[in-house]
């Protein structure tokens, strides 16, 4: 990779512990601007924490994060401030606020951060809504009137309603059928691409790893266990890594799908 | 320059964007950041500006450093303005990253920027529609009523499935935990009216009458009131919340598909609660509100403990009903408040905030039928002479 290029986050000997629980165990690694990072890792391996640790909603037990220039353990409250509004988040349940409608939630970060007019900031608004691919009329729903696939695009439409230059992603795909998923993971790399977006993912869903990830981070017994493109951790001989992409069947890139056919049948596992 | 690089200095502050129609020339000339941050001065721009009327202008917007989707839309729109501004666009010379942001914009507006503008009633269509909802509002209420009523009905002939360990736990949260709280405020009504009242006695040497005045306040209706209206700020908001919450949380629908009835494990239990502990708050306020009456009616009316104690029933015998008046409303208002708290959660419909909603709704209820209910009684028992 070109090691010219500017890291947007760094994470330096991070350790996080929980009631005395290890969770993370001096984990280390690099997000380059421009690239789709996942972090991936079965249940309980400190994905979410993780991404809590970077998103400043916790603070690490030690070790070093810095975030598009700026460590985040010394920020003052109005640094945090401006380096907040340049990151997007999308929760793994969209936590769009339900009193609001989709609109006035897209909207509610325009209102606190920019001194845009009510007209723009509702073009802004319908512009991000579109940008997603929801509908005009679906603008004035409230969130509980909203199907889960929609929930999701509303949420990112939140997220990227500032410009954000990196985009935190908590699951983007989980609770979807495979047909939104993939247009949805589709539409993620195309704004990625127009917008220039860095985005870590947080993703339990193997086809959003082929499709769009660039380099996968996997986490388990606390440790950064393997780093690299999909394919690498593919062929990854840690046991755990491993079984983890061997544990379901997506479909993939044809070589490595034949790959996984042989090896499964000479194990025994066969199809389903 | 690359746009990514444009970006990364986003941190340091964005110049104010800017453009200027040259008449002269024909030019339309853009400079600054058009972003997110730099694009509040572009508005106040656009308001002053006398738009060309005519053809054949030129962009220029080499001196735009830095774009994004909000500048873009931006400067879709004041090209718009221009005559011919469509072609304008497609002629002009624009580097790839502000080129490809454009298109990414206007594929985006061609849906539509305005958001559909929901149909407003007039007076008299928001009248009906609000009494309709009213008249369904009471449907539902006596739906609800009904169901309780016949679960009640069930547990009656299967005691068994009564499930007192619920019912004791919420004696204990809206009986025994409310005992500090509902003292204090009778024993405090019991000072303000022994006080209150006392004075004007005392005026005429009645001083005496007092005991008259606390005991049978108290007993006929400040008690049963006090008692009622507390238990709904405490015990019927908490109801609403907590059945709210569930519904959020689609608890209520895992209890349905355990096979157990929402309104047995949550309704009939906290109803059943509040109909033992609400009296027993009742004859507790009662106890102390006249206490109250009495250290005001022996450090400010020279009226002993002795001589209230031994005035006490020959007092209460003017009306000797006095104690079965306050007591008999008790477990009324306990059905109100509770029948009220449990059918406003199950109203909640999903988001937070109608938890709120409905919690307020619910307190606001229950004390105005208490209260509605109290006065009902009131010509009730003057009729037959209790």
């Amino acid at each position: 990779m070109n090691q010219n290029r500017e890291m947007v986050i760094e994470v330096k000997d991070l350790c996080n512990t929980i009631k005395k629980t290890l969770i993370h165990d001096h984990i280390s690694f690099n997000v380059q601007r421009g690239e789709v990072l996942g972090l991936v890792g079965g249940s309980g391996a400190g994905k979410t924490v993780l991404l809590h640790t970077l998103l400043m909603l916790r603070r690490a037990s030690s070790g070093r994060v810095t975030l598009l220039g700026h460590d985040i353990q010394k920020l003052g409250l109005d640094e945090k401030r401006r380096l907040l509004v340049r990151i997007g988040v999308m929760f793994q349940h969209g936590a769009l606020f339900s009193g609001m409608t989709v609109l006035e939630n897209v909207c509610f970060p325009l209102v606190e951060h920019t001194d845009l007019s009510p007209r723009l900031r509702r073009e802004t608004a319908m512009l991000r809504v579109s940008m997603v691919g929801l509908k005009t009329a679906d603008v004035i729903k409230y969130p509980a009137e909203l199907s889960g696939g929609m929930i999701k695009r509303a949420a990112l439409a939140r997220a990227l309603a500032l410009e954000p230059e990196v985009l935190f992603l908590d699951e983007p795909t989980s609770g979807l059928d495979p047909v939104s998923a993939d247009r949805f993971d589709h539409m993620i790399e195309t704004l990625k691409s127009q917008l220039n977006l860095t985005v870590v993912m947080v993703t339990h869903d193997q086809d959003s790893l082929w499709r769009i990830v660039d380099r996968a981070a996997f986490l388990g017994e606390g440790k950064l266990l393997a780093l690299g493109s999909p394919a690498e951790l593919y062929e990854n001989d840690h046991p755990m890594v491993r079984s983890y992409f061997q544990a379901s069947r997506p479909d993939r890139p044809k070589s490595v799908d034949d790959n996984y056919r042989q090896e499964s049948a000479s194990r025994g596992l066969g199809d389903e | 320059m690359t746009r990514s690089a444009a970006k990364s200095k986003a941190a340091k502050k964005a110049a104010q964007a800017g453009f200027v129609l040259d008449q002269q020339k024909n030019r339309l000339i853009c400079e600054g950041d058009w972003t997110i941050d730099g694009v509040a001065s572009l508005e106040k721009l656009l308001r002053r500006v006398h738009w060309p009327s005519t053809q054949r202008w030129v962009l220029d917007a080499r001196g735009i450093s830095r774009m994004d989707t909000v500048g873009a839309w931006l400067l879709y729109r004041i090209v718009m303005k221009i005559p011919g501004g469509e072609s304008l666009l497609q002629q002009s010379e624009l580097p790839s990253w502000q080129r490809s942001l454009l298109d990414l914009v206007i594929e985006n507006a061609s849906q539509g920027m305005k958001p559909p503008v929901e149909q407003k009633l007039n007076a008299f269509g928001r009248l009906g529609l609000s009494t309709v909802r009213m008249a369904d509002e009471m449907l539902d209420m006596l739906r609800f009523i009904g169901e309780t009523s016949f679960h009640l009905g069930i547990l009656m002939l299967k005691p068994w499935r009564i499930r007192f360990r619920q019912i004791f736990r919420t004696i204990q949260m809206a009986g025994v935990n409310a005992l500090l709280i509902v003292g204090l405020i009778s024993f405090l009504m019991g000072v303000v009216i022994a006080y209150q009242g006392g004075m004007t006695l005392e005026r005429f040497g009645a001083n005496f009458l007092v005991v008259e005045l606390v005991s049978l306040t108290m007993l006929r209706e400040m008690s049963p009131l006090l008692a009622a209206i507390i238990v709904a700020g405490r015990t019927g908001s908490a109801y609403t919340a907590e059945i709210g919450t569930m519904q959020v949380t689609d608890e209520i629908d895992a209890l349905r598909m355990l096979g157990i009835t929402p309104i047995e494990m949550l309704v009939i239990p906290k109803v059943t609660a509040l109909l033992i502990a609400l009296p027993l708050l009742t004859v507790y306020a009662d106890i102390t509100g006249i206490f109250g009456g009495m250290v005001v009616a022996r450090w400010q009316l020279d009226v002993g403990f002795y001589d209230f104690i031994s005035r006490l029933p020959q007092a209460v015998s003017i009306s000797p009903k006095s104690f079965w008046v306050g007591l008999i409303k008790a477990p009324v208002f306990a059905m109100i408040i509770a029948i009220i708290g449990c059918y406003r959660g199950f109203k909640v419909d999903g988001s937070s905030e109608s938890v709120g909603r409905e919690t307020t709704a619910s307190v606001v209820a229950s004390i105005f039928f208490v209260i509605l209910i109290d006065a009902v009684f009131s010509i009730l028992f003057t009729r037959i002479d209790w």
